[in-house]
């Protein structure tokens, strides 16, 4: 079925200044399309793909256009965990650098460069080392983790702690572990007044259902049967009158991930004449198809951004 | 500090009160549809747009609150701060005529709310009840044009109340019974609607500066020289107090 171009409910409530939320829907575009994977336009590596959660959409192929949801809200997150990292992990470390150093010199003796990162590292080149009390630390969580290797069960800072009274210092840090996809839940509710409302309420359930659902036919041609296509993409918008709205968050090119819908709003069943039931509740679930950044709050304008 | 008074003082004010008797109801902007089939059980429009409102002998000027939300950010102190015009439902009662035309309208209004299912095997035990769309243009059953006039003797004044989407959502039972044969029957029904409005909402009333209650009418008419806006006020009134022999007519029977 051939997608209705606009579909609005209730009749003209994109009239005036009226607040409203339109929904857009787009075919999906991959993000890697055009170009080799992993690289942007200008095939730079590790690029932010679609960091203004943009991707060149073609023109929408429906607008549905609701009133106002039950509920607004956002959440914005980003993921933190705690870390550590204590002295010892932190001389491996150095270790280790030491010794990829000392592998990659030429014209020299790998195996002496190599005796003398090892000797760095026992008489403690470091500062911290030459004091007794942390090498003996060193020596015993050493000991505990050969124990370990031949079966025991020795936890090295343990060790540290029952023959010294100490553990070593995790340095423990908070760090920024990386972002997430938003994702929106809207509950709207339907009490179509005439017959035109109950139309387009009909088309709208329908064409939503219809552009999340994935597709068989892939348009590229080719392996009929062997892929199935993603589903279209939406773009939700809080909109007053013909522009955004002026306060409330933009939401980026997202994902319609679940829809329910409750025929019975009223609580039992009640229609008009035609079938059409007097109330429904309609939920959806958006959910970004790209995390927000810092940079995306450039283009914004009004409102309080995404 | 209290101003001192005399009785002159207060007599333009205290002699000139409001008197709670002076009104009329208007039944208007009913559906074609609904016109139709109230027309067909004997309640013509004519009934429905004049007499109806005459037998309406006890009515309220509709009544509106606001619903709040407190915010306490300041110690000890609660803000509140109106986010939403609640309305209340009326409340209309009616004699009944020897033609049962009230009971009938209102009752056969309610039928009509829940007839979408049409008439067909209307008394089977299966039958069952789907409604008919509110805001239909041609069959709808809610009214747009229903309004109360307040206004007093000397006609000077007219306070109009429209009330949009209106249906009857509450028709009590109508209590009947043997006793004095002066004892009227009553009906008494109550009403929903989307909101009202204070003021005309006449497009014309509105050109003339008379909508809402504005005040910048009566200014244009008295710098109007054939006085069009008095004449304007006098003719709505006309309009919703019709004859007197009309209405001698209706309450004899």
């Amino acid at each position: 079925m051939a997608l209705s171009k606009t579909l609005q409910y209730p009749t003209n409530i994109a009239s005036g200044n009226n607040d409203y939320f339109m929904v857009g829907i787009f075919n999906y575009q991959p993000p890697g399309s055009g170009r080799r994977i992993g690289r942007d336009t200008d095939n730079r590596v590790l690029n932010i793909t679609g960091s203004k959660g943009t991707r060149n959409l073609k023109r929408s192929l429906s607008n549905i256009i609701l009133p106002m949801p039950d509920n607004i809200s956002d959440s914005n997150a980003v993921t933190w965990d705690s870390d550590s990292l204590n002295s010892l992990q932190l001389a491996g470390i150095n270790v280790a650098e030491d010794i990829l150093t000392a592998l990659k010199a030429e014209n020299a003796n790998k195996a002496e460069q190599l005796g003398k990162v090892v000797n760095k590292f026992f008489t403690g080149a470091g500062g911290a080392a030459l004091d007794p009390t942390v090498r003996d630390a060193v020596k015993k969580s050493l000991i505990g983790e050969a124990i370990n290797v031949v079966g025991g069960n020795i936890d090295a800072q343990s060790l540290i702690s029952r023959t010294t009274g100490q553990v070593l210092n995790p340095n423990l840090e908070l760090l920024f572990k990386g972002v997430i996809l938003r994702e929106f839940n809207y509950s709207f509710t339907l009490t179509p007044r005439d017959l035109n409302e109950s139309n387009q309420i009909k088309q709208i359930i329908s064409t939503l259902k219809q552009s999340m659902s994935a597709k068989k036919t892939a348009s590229n041609g080719g392996g009929q049967g062997a892929f199935i296509q993603a589903p279209d993409v939406f773009q939700p918008v809080f909109m007053q009158g013909s522009r955004a709205h002026p306060f409330l968050y933009s939401i980026k090119q997202s994902a319609l991930t679940g829809m329910n819908v409750n025929y019975i709003g009223t609580g039992s069943y009640a229609t008009y004449g035609d079938g059409t039931p007097v109330k429904m509740q309609m939920q959806l679930r958006f959910r970004e198809l790209s995390p927000v950044y810092n940079e995306d709050y450039r283009s914004v304008n009004d409102g309080v951004g995404f | 500090m209290p101003r001192q008074l005399n009785i002159e003082d207060v007599k333009p004010l205290i002699g000139n009160l409001s008197r709670s008797n002076y009104y009329q109801v208007q039944f208007g902007g009913l559906s074609p549809r609904l016109r139709g089939y109230l027309g067909s059980r004997g309640v013509d429009n004519a009934f429905i747009s004049e007499d109806s409102g005459l037998l309406c002998y006890s009515a309220q000027l509709p009544g509106s609150s606001l619903a709040g939300t407190e915010s306490t950010n300041f110690a000890g102190i609660t803000e509140t701060m109106a986010h939403r015009r609640v309305f209340t439902s009326l409340s209309l009662e009616f004699y009944c005529d020897t033609q049962y035309r009230s009971l009938k309208f209102l009752e056969h209004w309610m039928e009509y709310v829940a007839s979408g299912n049409g008439f067909a095997d209307y008394a089977d035990r299966n039958y069952t009840y789907r409604m008919n769309y509110p805001n239909d243009p041609t069959s709808g059953y809610k009214c747009d044009s229903t309004k109360i006039y307040k206004f007093e003797s000397s006609l000077e004044r007219v306070m109009e109340y429209s009330f949009l989407g209106l249906f009857p959502i509450n028709l009590s039972s109508t209590p009947v019974r043997y006793g004095p044969n002066s004892e009227l029957t009553r009906v008494t029904c109550e009403f929903r609607y989307d909101r009202y409005i204070a003021g005309s909402i006449l497009s014309y009333d509105t050109v003339r500066g008379f909508g809402n209650n504005l005040e910048s009418g009566v200014t244009n008419a008295f710098s109007d020289l054939n006085f069009n806006g008095f004449t304007n006020t006098l003719n709505t009134i006309n309009r919703i107090a019709g004859p007197v022999s009309d209405i001698l007519n209706l309450f004899t029977n």
